[in-house]
């Protein structure tokens, strides 16, 4: 099929209510402006894209976040994976907008005032390793024993699985009671104890801030904490059949 | 940059308004969201491959022998020592540490930012 640079497509970031005020100026993916297809209440954000806009760059994931993290500072946001990108705006309003109408509308209720905060807890090696020596002390016994260093090994993972079975109990006892919705991801490395979504109402998320704030603070010497958030509900959006 | 904001001023939690790491964001926005299927086509190629290629198995005698290496290298004398300081200067943190508590899997870190460039 021949194309030419001036045909345009659209990438469409989420979906929102629709109210008129939706526009940035060239911060969108590929540097382009954004703006909005609406079709009744429902609002899709969008900015056009060539045609031939095959390639993302480390900017343009950038670009998608930060888009729908300036919506969602000011309204509830439904947010579209990376990468979705309609041949015209008729095709958003008709194939988005206007064929998932209904459940649309009824995630914007269900996602207001719900925001997602994602909480990253790894183990720092030296302090864990310290600990699981001075506390077991069948480890203690077999390190330096070259023979061993398979049944040590194993050892160690135990230890750690036991440790991090308890920091999670801890964890979702602290944190547990002020969330709605919960999404854990693999975990990538031994040392790592959880990557976890956390949806919260917003009322709530300075009591989640403050919790965090203690732990962190209490658990310092074993466990680094990051934390990220408020966001849209990148992890508990779907729509039903794909 | 991480940066600490709601009131929370500490160097014992990275916070910020949003992830800021290549690897963080590509989580949140490249596996999460809606899909309409028939309609994504921009090419990731590359970015995709390093979140499943820094995916490590668990329990594996690799994993039992690194566990090992770990363990038998560990100082204990040192981290008590590194502890106290900490202690005395009120938190952890800082640059030294940091750059102590990589050393295990630098590997799949480089792997992680060297793909990121592409």
């Amino acid at each position: 099929m021949a194309t030419t640079t001036s045909q345009t497509s659209v990438y469409v970031y989420g979906v929102t209510w629709a109210d008129g005020t939706i526009a940035r100026r060239g911060s969108g993916v590929a540097g382009a402006d954004v703006g909005a297809v609406e079709q009744g209440e429902l609002a899709a954000i969008v900015s056009p894209v060539p045609d031939r806009f095959v390639r993302a760059r480390r900017r343009d994931l950038m670009s998608h976040m930060d888009v729908l993290a300036d919506v969602f500072a000011s309204r509830t946001v439904l947010p579209l994976r990376f990468g979705s990108v309609f041949p015209g705006p008729e095709a958003v309003a008709g194939e988005l907008l206007g064929t998932r109408y209904e459940e649309l509308v009824e995630l914007l209720h269900r996602f207001d005032g719900l925001a997602e905060l994602r909480v990253r807890g790894a183990y720092r090696e030296e302090e864990l390793l310290a600990e699981i020596v001075a506390e077991e002390p069948r480890i203690a016994a077999m390190r330096g024993v070259d023979a061993l260093r398979i049944q040590l090994g194993e050892a160690v993972a135990g230890a750690v699985a036991r440790r991090r079975e308890r920091d999670l109990r801890m964890l979702a006892e602290t944190l547990g009671p002020l969330v709605k919705d919960m999404a854990l991801e693999d975990l990538r490395t031994e040392f790592e104890l959880i990557r976890a979504s956390y949806l919260v109402d917003e009322q709530d998320i300075g009591k989640f801030d403050r919790r965090m704030d203690e732990l962190a603070r209490r658990e310092q010497g074993r466990i680094t904490f990051t934390y990220a958030g408020p966001l849209p509900p990148h992890s508990f959006v779907a729509l039903a059949g794909g | 940059m991480a940066v600490a904001t709601h009131g929370t001023a500490s160097n014992y939690l990275q916070r910020a308004p949003s992830p800021s790491s290549l690897a963080d964001v590509v989580d949140l926005i490249l596996d999460k969201g809606l899909v309409i299927d028939a309609y994504v086509r921009v090419s990731v190629i590359g970015i995709e491959l390093i979140t499943i290629d820094a995916r490590i198995v668990i329990a594996s005698v690799d994993t039992y022998l690194r566990f090992a290496e770990a363990v038998n290298r560990l100082d204990l004398t040192q981290t008590e020592a590194a502890g106290l300081k900490e202690l005395r200067e009120g938190g952890g943190g800082d640059g030294e540490e940091k750059k102590k508590a990589k050393g295990f899997f630098e590997g799949a870190k480089e792997a992680f930012s060297g793909n990121g460039k592409r």
